[in-house]
């Protein structure tokens, strides 16, 4: 791998860790609310929040080209409070990971919660705890599997995004440049033997990533005494 | 004018899996590997072809390089335009096909578009005075179009530009376009077929001195597939004939004399 | 001494409760009564898990529940603790790990019994670092119970703990449960639908009844009140007597006790000499004479007087309830046999017991000879 590589290696972590940590302390509570709510609403909430699953990445990129424009509203507003534009930034790709890879990590913390029965809340609550406490003292420790499992997911989901990065991020070195897209240059250019390297490389690392969710968290088995 | 990205991202990433039906189609069809900025202009030649004689053709288009990855492995493509000269020069040099079976079948021209541009009134291109926070370009590594960017940009800016432009690469020249189309960046080096095709406004673009950049020559392939297959030959020596280096010049291209 | 004053009413589907109480604040206090009578809705309603329950609620001088001005307390602050029928550990730690949350979370002021004499009392030294689902249901509501204790709650609900225990278990869980009660001082409130379970245990029993209170008095009083329509509908009625032990004859594997002064032999039990033990007695198992009788192998024949005949012309059997002293004690006889002997309400006769419940290890479920 090249200087260039790494550098290209190094944004691509970055962005995905980033947007893992943004997504999960944003879906923690989201996922909790969700699960416990009785409204007619929660369905279509759901379905909204599993869109990106079936949306084209390109599509995802191109509508967020339109929208982070300095000249749109969203795009303006950030200008405004910050001076810099939301496109061909690291700052746009990573609100475009975090949309991209949202039901990544909605979708298992979402199912974990929802095998969270009330009656081990009311245990809780009789010894004292209130909605915040039983969140944190009760429902997070019973779903620590889960969160792990939902947080590498959404890393290793954000690594190897492409479609959405092509579209909108600029290529630009130390900035928006990803290995995915150093890959595809690789093909592009028939330079077949570093492509095979990157590919394995990445190969191995989200395998390795992914034995981590299955082989590590797995529910132990409980030892019959 | 935005309508238009649209048809180049579903064109650009129209599969192949399409002709995976290949095995039906007679010696009378072809199948055509088209570069993606040259896939409109490909679709008329198309057409115009199989109304003048009795062969069909199927156009799919993709990113070159990825069209050969899928032809090194098996994909029935029997002609190929590629969007530049050094992978069909690879190819020969390699021997993968037969000495006669590049051509090249057009060549391209880059203009500077700045949709919004009634504020810069420039009576020509003047890359060292633009004032805008992106410039789409195509990426130099993968497109000719993007290597001829860098020469005129390094030709303005020097070899450490100025940096009041920001430059984001788009993964080829249509994408490029789409950007500045999109209004993602505001101003782009991008091909003046593109412009001629969206029918977008003269005062809005310029055309960039072609002496001023490496010519951008696209070269079509032959495959050995096609070699034995009569549409597909006469698909290759009709791009080298008049009625369709007609269309390939209205499309904004210039054709080369070999 | 502090009482519970609860007046509530609640309502739930189909099903509507409407209490007024005011429940001892010491001792085991029994809820009882047949399946969808209100009992775990009441307990949960003191306890702060009911939505809706209009009334009010008061103890000591806290108001945890007053609807008409919009107070409610929440559960977590209630100084309750509660040991759920399922027991609801929790599965993310072990035996440990559950009493120690309870046990960080414990009211600051509150006295209570110290850590390690909680799980000596409740026999869980053993247990600590068990994983939670690897325990019996016995054990599992020990570590409930424990968990609860450990929060140095003043009142403690138990909503029938006992239900998901099997037969075996049930013995050491309230063998555990009856020296917990001596040691803690604490007022209990434990539902149940089973009649024997809570007659041992409770010191006072209120019966329930379709969302209404039918009785509230000492347990061995409510039993008797064969007015009330839920007792009438079992098929047998009860006694409860409280004993002493007088000595104990082991080569026979008998133990003599004294209800009153009157000798009554049961199978030899572990309680010592001079410790009070409560007996349970089926009213058909008591039979009457007017005479002492000899040649019968029915050995307990206590005198006692008729307080009341209950006798419907529609019935096979006749209720009597006769006095021993202090102690009510019915004798189901048929009416016939009730008509033959012309039993009338004053007069004396001999209760012929011919089996007496107690416990093997003191006090716990009934093993009979």
């Amino acid at each position: 791998m090249t200087q260039e590589d790494w550098v290209a290696m190094t944004v691509t972590v970055q962005l995905a860790a980033l947007t893992s940590a943004i997504l999960l302390a944003a879906c923690l509570p989201l996922a909790w609310r969700l699960s416990r709510s009785q409204s007619r609403w929660r369905p279509v909430i759901e379905a909204v929040l599993a869109l990106p699953l079936v949306l084209p990445p390109t599509v995802l990129g191109f509508y967020l080209l339109v929208l982070l424009n300095p000249d749109a509203f969203l795009g303006g507003l950030w200008f405004t409070l910050t001076g810099d534009a939301l496109t061909f930034t690291f700052s746009g790709l990573v609100i475009a990971s975090v949309i991209y890879s949202l039901p990544f990590m909605m979708q298992p913390l979402l199912g974990a919660f929802d095998t969270i029965e009330e009656e081990t809340l009311e245990a809780a609550a009789s010894l004292g705890c209130g909605a915040r406490e039983r969140f944190f003292a009760v429902v997070l420790p019973t779903s620590q599997r889960a969160i792990v499992a939902a947080s590498l997911l959404t890393f290793a989901h954000t690594i190897g995004e492409f479609g959405v990065v092509l579209m909108m991020g600029g290529n630009i070195p130390g900035e928006t440049r990803v290995i995915s897209v150093v890959m595809f240059e690789q093909v592009e250019t028939l330079q077949y033997s570093g492509a095979h390297q990157l590919a394995a490389a990445l190969l191995l690392f989200s395998f390795l990533l992914l034995l981590l969710v299955y082989g590590v968290y797995r529910p132990s088995r409980r030892r019959a005494v | 004018m935005t309508r238009r990205p649209w048809a180049y991202m579903v064109s650009r990433f129209f599969l192949l899996a399409l002709f995976l039906f290949s095995a039906t189609l007679s010696a009378q069809t072809a199948t055509i590997a088209v570069a993606a900025n040259f896939a409109a202009t490909a679709q008329k030649i198309a057409d115009k072809l199989s109304e003048e004689s009795e062969f069909d053709f199927k156009i799919v288009v993709g990113a070159t390089g990825l069209l050969i990855a899928q032809w090194r492995h098996g994909a029935p493509f029997d002609v190929l335009l590629a969007a530049d000269r050094s992978r069909p020069q690879t190819l020969q040099e390699a021997g993968y096909v037969c000495a006669d079976c590049i051509k090249p079948y057009a060549r391209g021209f880059l203009s500077l578009w700045i949709p919004r541009s009634p504020q810069l009134l420039l009576p020509e291109p003047d890359l060292a005075a633009l004032d805008v926070h992106h410039l789409a370009v195509a990426n130099a590594r993968l497109a000719p179009y993007g290597v001829a960017a860098r020469v005129v940009m390094d030709g303005a800016w020097g070899k450490d530009q100025a940096k009041q432009v920001q430059i984001v690469e788009a993964n080829d020249v249509g994408a490029a376009y789409s950007l500045v189309a999109s209004g993602a960046a505001q101003a782009g080096l991008v091909a003046l077929s593109s412009l001629q095709d969206e029918r977008v406004s003269t005062d809005q673009y310029w055309t960039i001195d072609p002496r001023s950049y490496p010519a951008i020559e696209q070269w079509s392939v032959l495959f050995p597939r096609g070699e034995a297959n009569a549409a597909a030959r006469y698909w290759f020596e009709q791009m080298q004939l008049e009625p369709v280096r007609a269309i390939i010049r209205d499309a904004g291209y210039a054709v080369v004399e070999e | 001494m502090d009482r519970l004053h609860c007046a509530l009413s609640l309502q739930k589907g189909a099903f509507d409760l409407a209490v007024d109480l005011s429940i001892a604040g010491s001792g085991v206090t029994g809820i009882w009564g047949p399946n969808g009578a209100g009992k775990s809705t009441l307990l949960r309603a003191i306890a702060g898990l009911e939505r809706r329950v209009a009334g009010r609620i008061m103890w000591q001088d806290r108001c945890w529940l007053d609807s008409d001005h919009g107070v409610s307390m929440p559960v977590e602050k209630r100084p309750v603790g509660i040991v759920f029928q399922d027991a609801r550990l929790f599965s993310f730690t072990d035996v440990r790990g559950n009493l120690e949350f309870a046990h960080r979370r414990a009211f600051a002021h509150h006295n209570g019994m110290p850590f390690q004499q909680v799980l000596r009392t409740l026999r869980l030294e053993h247990l600590l670092d068990r994983n939670v689902a690897s325990l019996s249901g016995g054990e599992r509501q020990r570590v409930a119970i424990a968990r609860a204790i450990l929060r140095r709650p003043q009142l403690l609900l138990l909503d029938e703990p006992l239900a998901a225990i099997d037969v075996n278990q049930k013995a050491e869980f309230v063998d555990v449960f009856r020296q917990l009660t001596q040691q803690l001082h604490l007022p209990v409130l434990y539902v149940t639908h089973s009649l024997d379970e809570i007659s041992v245990l409770a010191d006072e029993l209120i019966i329930l009844d379709d969302g209404r209170v039918s009785a509230h008095d000492k347990t061995q009083q409510a039993v008797l009140r064969i007015d009330v329509p839920v007792l009438q509908r079992r098929d047998d009625a009860v006694s409860i007597l409280d004993a002493k032990v007088a000595f104990h004859d082991p080569a026979m594997r008998l133990s003599h006790l004294l209800v009153d002064n009157e000798p009554l032999l049961v199978p030899i039990i572990t309680a010592a000499p001079g410790e009070r033990v409560r007996l349970l007695v089926h009213a058909r198992d008591v039979a009457l004479s007017r005479a002492l009788q000899t040649g019968l192998s029915i050995r307990n024949q206590l005198p006692a007087l008729i307080e009341s005949i209950s006798d419907h012309p529609d019935a096979t059997y006749a209720d009597i309830i006769l006095s021993i002293g202090e102690h009510r004690l019915t004798s189901r006889i048929t009416r016939a046999a009730c008509r033959d002997l012309d039993l009338r309400e004053g007069e004396a006769v001999y209760a012929l017991v011919k089996s007496v419940s107690v416990t093997q290890r003191h006090l716990s479920l009934p093993v009979s000879f």
